[in-house]
């Protein structure tokens, strides 16, 4: 009788909590919300730009609306809202959670939370961590990993040594305060970008060359999985561990240097406007 | 030198349109919001030619870093979409496997 009870408990949860997918007719145990909208376009509001999905204004978790203070970026988290097939698969759409994230800022975090944050990771670089073991990786890492290391020492004026083992490299005050520095002149969702391009990278050398056009992201991710790859090409690759991994990370990281440059260009574009031309359009 | 019309950023460009392409879910390209506003740019600067100029070099990484962000999230999908779990089996299956009947299975 117990056991009867069981089962029949233990076959209606499993239903209750499963949605069925209507493409596949299999379980899956995540909620999926269909399209619900037919196009996606922009609407400018002032100079800030919204993103509309058939003429209803797209919003944060928060309720707020999703407001952006440049083109581009709001033409591209349209187009991103666009390419959703028959469900809406928010874990891809970078772009999107980039921009709620700080709109909404979850976290309630400043500017200088993030920074400090940034200074803890940096002595923690995959690029300052060099094989002690294998003298062929060894060699492998000098060769791609140097130029970068020297480009960041000349571009930031530094020195920064690098570990060969499992201690973390000292990093002097000088390059802590410069670094600070650096990070305090972006804005907040620029900043909150960069740490998603250095969650991914797991590296802050690698993300600052790419927000310098040193790098492309394609070239920054394979650097950063430098040792992966190394081992990859004497055990073999597989698809749905190593390409994903390697898609998943390039998307991750183009998504953060887009708003970076977005942001970056809003700032270098309202300083161009010659003084004249302001007030007359602040007196149309 | 630094113009958008030289032939890396074209091919960046027709790299650009044909990921829209394979993405985007209106009939014509032409429609798409994003195409028309990439196509508008690079006209924009394309007029800059033999000039040391710092936009075009800027336009074309971004124009590249926009398909490298189109192109890595297709990948992604495709990958998951081809090697994804198909979830837990039921009690029902399972029972299946090992040739057991659930206990209140209606006969056929």
């Amino acid at each position: 009788m117990n056991i009867l009870k069981m089962f029949s408990t233990s076959t209606i949860i499993p239903t209750l909590l499963r949605t069925r997918c209507p493409s596949c007719t299999r379980f899956q145990n995540y909620a999926t919300r269909k399209r619900f909208y037919r196009s996606a376009g922009i609407v400018q509001n002032e100079n800030k730009w919204e993103v509309t999905l058939d003429h209803r204004r797209l919003k944060t978790p928060n309720g707020r609306a999703l407001v952006v203070q440049s083109e581009p970026l709001a033409r591209a988290i349209a187009a991103e809202w666009d390419a959703q097939a028959e469900t809406i698969s928010q874990a891809t759409m970078h772009l999107t959670a980039l921009c709620n994230t700080a709109l909404d800022n979850p976290g309630k975090i400043t500017s200088h939370d993030i920074a400090n944050y940034l200074l803890e990771y940096y002595p923690t670089d995959t690029l300052l961590f060099h094989s002690d073991e294998e003298e062929e990786l060894k060699n492998l890492q000098d060769k791609k990993w140097g130029p970068v290391l020297e480009w960041f020492q000349k571009r930031y004026n530094v020195t920064q040594e690098i570990a060969r083992g499992l201690e973390p490299p000292l990093v002097s005050t000088d390059t802590r305060a410069v670094l600070a520095r650096h990070f305090l002149s972006y804005d907040f969702p620029a900043l909150n970008a960069f740490t998603f391009g250095v969650e991914a990278l797991k590296s802050s050398i690698l993300m600052l060359a790419c927000v310098d056009k040193y790098l492309e992201p394609k070239e920054a991710v394979l650097l950063a999985r430098l040792e992966e790859e190394y081992q990859l090409a004497r055990w073999g690759r597989v698809p749905w561990a190593h390409e994903l991994n390697q898609a998943e990370l390039t998307a991750r990281v183009a998504a953060s240097l887009l708003v970076i440059q977005c942001s970056s260009e809003s700032h270098s574009s309202r300083a161009k406007v010659p003084p004249s031309e302001q007030t007359s359009q602040a007196t149309q | 030198m630094a113009s958008i019309t030289t032939k890396p950023a074209l091919v960046t460009l027709r790299q650009l349109l044909s990921e829209l392409r394979k993405q985007s879910s209106t009939k014509k390209l032409a429609e798409n919001q994003m195409v028309q506003y990439i196509l508008s740019q690079y006209r924009k600067h394309q007029s800059t030619d033999q000039q040391l100029c710092k936009a075009a070099e800027e336009m074309h990484y971004k124009a590249k870093t926009y398909y490298h962000y189109l192109h890595s999230s297709r990948q992604y999908k495709e990958i998951n979409v081809e090697f994804k779990g198909k979830g837990e089996r039921s009690v029902e299956e399972t029972a299946k496997m090992v040739g057991f009947k659930m206990p209140h299975d209606p006969k056929p």
